[in-house]
């Protein structure tokens, strides 16, 4: 009796875990990396965000666009855990980001628009520093670490104290580290801000072959609607907190009977 | 993951002990203030010593008489100090000589002073002291003169009495009672005057609430500004999203600054050292008095229980500074604010130098004591006295408050409040 009482859970909960692996399995894959319904944020008396609906796909890299005060940085602050929605559900690979916060925090990783780093550690130490939080032993920060130094293109001026470097040196670290850990989602906010053409140009290409190595989901907002063009396979046209128009650059062009982002969002605002 | 709290705290004191402000104020201050103060007060007294074991006067004598010759006799032959005298004819050519000379102060012997003694009437010896500074040196110069003209007096009256009372003591005459001085102190009897013993004690009791101001201010604004920088140097956004407990973040802010207010405190307690020798070694070996009979010498359990009033204290001040800078957008706005209750450790401060709580009012009193930092000022003095039953009380009161405080640190810690919060103490840019 005793052998048939082991026996039998044993089978159960084999065939159980089968099926639930392949039925959970399915469902991951039809999981969006990111998908934010009805989200409305007030501060005070302000609506913020004003019923946004989103959704991001794995793999891909999507830009949101939008004039200042739009609602992109709230938006994106919320996808990233550090505000709290008004209303509205907002999941990152379907945990969501108030009652799984730390689930989220484990699968993101983010460059707000204003950002700095510890003025009194070096390049190399804040990268380390940053690497400790997602590797799972030392061998692994070392191999983020190499990785972030790559991409920051910063050479031996890692070695030096962040306080010495200029805008645009602090701004390459702070793209090195969003991705040197190889996030299920970056969430890059104004990636390229403060920095000059070329290296504006360094950064894009960077983001853009990372996310093809890795697999990994970009979402990014940008005023510079040359760099969304560039660098997203779909976009999203933000205005007064809610989304105004959604889709791939192609078929906002023809849409629209134009061959930018910047026209057809003039014509999306002025008409839309 | 690799341990995240580890990771944090290595980061906190990295950027705290480079940072040249955080260094200089925390750790190196205390060792360079008590150095400082001590040595200032062993070359004052040094000093004073010295200036007073050699004193220069001027004498003025228009007398010229039996008198003024006694008191030649007598300066040449003073005990207590080696003196130099020169003697002019006037006072003006007196003042002349001060200005030119090293000379501590005139001595006028006015004509007539042999006469009038003589003939039983009372003379008069006059003194100008020079005050070229208000040191401890100037204090003591005033003091030698009073004394040389006191001790003269004495010899005068004695020789007096004894040509006019032949048959009696004259000593006996001039001092028929001698006084005796004690002092009933904490239960004991010490054969010390009781102004020396509050003299004394004034100087520790003065001494001791600002050293812990000190201290804790320096602590505070080292919480604060480490929390505002993040604020400041947009890092703590960042910081927020990492894949880790905000307790833990708080901890590691917390554990990160009270690693080197550990240090800080370690270099108060160095340096206190060194100034309670210094005090103990100059001043009391200048009174004469040995300052361990009135209780002031700090046993090794008294260090003990130092070291854990300062440690709660700063842990207290620590999570506190950390629950108000979490309001302030950058580092100005942080110290700003740092300054309300820089006012909480001000008044009993102020109040434990200069009154004694006991002799307050009731609602005073109670109103003092909920000030946690009373507490630590209080228990260091108890310390300093030896009275440790109070201590242990004390040092439960800001343990609840360090609880009490550390929980509303680790609430708004957990909140968008961290955030969002957004107190500035910038002037406003004027609008048209």
């Amino acid at each position: 009796m005793r052998n048939i009482t082991v026996v039998k859970p044993f089978f159960i909960n084999n065939f159980y875990s089968m099926l639930a692996n392949t039925f959970m399995g399915g469902l991951r894959e039809m999981v969006a990396a990111v998908e934010v319904s009805n989200l409305i944020r007030v501060f005070g008396t302000k609506r913020a965000v004003n019923g946004l609906n989103l959704k991001v796909n794995e793999g891909e890299i999507f830009g949101l666009i939008g004039p200042n005060g739009a609602g992109k940085t709230t938006t994106l602050r919320i996808i990233a855990t550090l505000l709290k929605p008004t209303s509205g559900n907002v999941k990152v690979f379907g945990y969501d980001v108030i009652s799984e916060a730390e689930n989220v925090r484990k699968l993101i990783s983010y460059l707000p628009e204003e950002s700095g780093a510890y003025n009194n550690l070096s390049g190399l130490e804040y990268l380390r520093f940053m690497a400790s939080f997602y590797a799972r032993n030392r061998e692994e920060v070392e191999s983020f670490v190499m990785e972030g130094a790559k991409i920051s293109g910063l050479k031996e001026r890692l070695s030096d104290k962040i306080k010495t470097y200029s805008k645009g040196m602090k701004r390459r670290l702070l793209v090195a580290r969003t991705l040197m850990i190889r996030p299920k989602v970056a969430i890059l906010d104004e990636p390229t801000s403060g920095l000059d053409v070329f290296y504006a140009r360094y950064v894009r290409d960077e983001i853009k072959e990372y996310a093809r190595s890795y697999g990994v989901t970009v979402l990014l907002s940008s005023h510079n609607m040359l760099e969304v063009q560039y660098l997203c396979s779909r976009v999203a046209l933000i205005n007064n907190g809610v989304i105004v128009e959604e889709g791939s650059p192609e078929e906002l062009f023809r849409k629209y009977d134009s061959n930018n982002l910047e026209d057809v969002f003039i014509k999306v605002s002025k008409y839309g | 993951m690799v341990n995240a709290l580890t990771t944090l705290i290595v980061k906190e004191v990295k950027e705290l002990l480079r940072d040249p402000k955080i260094l200089v104020g925390t750790v190196l201050m205390p060792i360079i203030m008590f150095g400082i103060l001590g040595s200032i007060f062993n070359f004052s007294i040094g000093s004073a010593r010295e200036s007073l074991e050699n004193i220069s006067i001027i004498v003025v004598n228009e007398d010229n008489g039996p008198v003024s010759s006694a008191f030649k006799n007598f300066i040449e032959n003073y005990p207590a100090a080696k003196i130099t005298a020169l003697y002019v004819q006037n006072i003006n050519l007196a003042f002349d000589e001060l200005k030119k000379t090293n000379a501590s102060g005139i001595i006028l012997l006015p004509k007539g002073l042999s006469q009038n003694i003589t003939k039983g009437i009372r003379g008069e010896i006059v003194s100008y002291i020079l005050l070229s500074s208000l040191s401890m040196t100037e204090q003591g110069k005033a003091s030698i003169f009073q004394s040389i003209v006191e001790s003269f007096n004495k010899v005068l009256s004695l020789q007096i009495i004894s040509s006019q009372i032949p048959s009696m003591d004259p000593s006996f005459v001039s001092n028929p009672i001698a006084g005796g001085y004690y002092t009933y102190f904490r239960g004991s009897v010490l054969n010390i005057p009781p102004q020396i013993v509050t003299g004394t004690l004034y100087l520790q009791i003065m001494m001791m609430p600002i050293v812990i101001m000190i201290m804790l201010f320096s602590v505070m604004t080292m919480a604060s500004t480490s929390i505002a920088l993040e604020k400041e140097t947009k890092t703590l956004e960042t910081l927020l999203t990492l894949p880790v407990n905000r307790i833990t973040i708080l901890i590691g802010k917390l554990s990160g600054s009270l690693f080197v207010a550990v240090l800080g405190t370690v270099a108060y307690l160095l340096g206190f050292n060194y100034y309670m020798s210094s005090l103990m070694g100059g001043f009391g070996e200048q009174q004469n008095i040995d300052l361990s009979a009135l209780g002031i010498n700090i046993t090794p359990l008294g260090y003990i229980l130092m070291g854990i009033v300062f440690f709660v204290s700063i842990v207290s001040a620590l999570a506190l500074a950390v629950s108000f800078s979490v309001f302030s957008e950058d580092v100005r706005s942080a110290q700003a604010s740092m300054s309300y209750i820089f006012i909480i450790i001000l008044i009993p401060t102020l109040v434990l130098m200069f009154v004694d709580v006991n002799a307050l009012p009731l609602i005073s009193q109670i109103l003092i004591y909920l000030i946690p930092f009373t507490h630590t000022i209080v228990a260091s003095k108890s310390i300093m006295l030896g009275e440790y039953s109070m201590v242990l009380i004390n040092i439960g009161y800001l343990i609840l408050f360090t609880i009490i405080v550390l929980y509303v640190a680790a609430k708004l810690f957990t909140t968008e409040k961290i955030f969002t919060a957004k107190i500035s103490f910038k002037r406003k840019k004027l609008t048209e």
